[in-house]
């Protein structure tokens, strides 16, 4: 079994180019990365896809990686801004497809009226869940990104102040403001 | 009094409520390092190329300007070079042909 490295250790290793601390790095925080990723998108692929370009980013970069943040820090930035990035594209594209489903061939406006109906019959809680969850993706970007790092990755205040760049207050005030959107978004009974 | 929950109490009751999101824990598919080797590969390969020559479309764009700047200076360098007979040469074609006396032109 090989011993633990402390993330000082490990990136001086990756920065010699050493393929098996690089290995161990993945190991170590390919769980993180994903879930923070997962938390942002909601779907596994994109998620992944997310965790590959990260690890790819810190294998180009590691060389300029001077450490003013922590290890475990700077991927949680790099997989918040590209997993925020994932889903800019995707809005830009649904929005793209939602003008052109307007016309029809001959440009005739085609009306989708809205089906608000449920597909399958879920249990209850997890209607619930779902609808927090719903409502957490309408949070605007760093609002969510403030509050699934808290309340799904349970970082500190001080950790997601460092990822985000910010201070402890302005943490605070964000996830004040998330809440309090939240509540406008859910009935009572889920807030 | 109010009857609001203290900012503590939301804290902790917000991620209670989302526990069910993070237990268990979401893992990527497994064998995740094989997957991200061969993207490794590529971009430690012979990517010494700069990124506009890893696109076709660029690289022949950019030949075909090349080609064109090319062809463009070299049609003006030509027009430029057109080879014209001296004005004595002139002179003394013109004395043969009416085989006129030699004289001399004021200005030679």
């Amino acid at each position: 079994m090989t011993a633990p490295l402390s993330d000082t250790e490990l990136v001086a290793q990756l920065q010699q180019g050493s393929e098996a601390a690089f290995r161990r790095l993945v190991a170590q925080y390919q769980g993180r990365v994903y879930r923070t990723a997962l938390s942002l998108l909601r779907s596994p692929e994109e998620a992944e896809d997310v965790v590959q370009e990260v690890f790819l980013e810190v294998y180009q970069t590691v060389g300029r990686f001077r450490g003013e943040t922590a290890l475990r820090t700077w991927l949680y930035r790099l997989a918040t801004s590209r997993a925020l990035k994932v889903r800019q594209k995707a809005r830009t594209k649904k929005r793209f497809a939602i003008m052109t489903s307007l016309f029809g061939d001959d440009n005739d406006v085609l009306h989708h009226p809205r089906d608000d109906r449920n597909p399958q019959v879920l249990l209850e809680d997890q209607q619930d869940l779902q609808q927090v969850v719903a409502a957490i993706a309408r949070l605007p970007d760093a609002q969510q990104v403030a509050f699934t790092l808290r309340h799904e990755q349970e970082l500190s205040y001080e950790d997601i102040a460092a990822v985000l760049r910010t201070t402890v207050p302005a943490v605070e005030s964000l996830l004040y403001r998330a809440r309090q959107t939240l509540r406008k978004f859910l009935p009572s009974r889920l807030t | 009094m109010s009857n609001d929950p203290t900012p503590f109490e939301e804290d902790t009751a917000w991620t209670e409520r989302l526990r069910p999101l993070r237990e268990p824990a979401p893992e990527p598919r497994p064998f995740l390092y094989a997957r991200l080797e061969p993207r490794l590969r590529a971009e430690s390969g012979p990517a010494a190329l700069p990124w506009w020559l890893r696109r076709p479309a660029y690289a022949g764009l950019l030949a075909g300007l090349v080609l064109a700047l090319n062809v463009g200076a070299a049609v003006r360098y030509a027009a430029r070079q057109l080879p014209t007979a001296p004005p004595s040469a002139r002179y003394a074609a013109f004395v043969a042909d009416y085989q006129l006396d030699p004289f001399h032109l004021p200005h030679e």
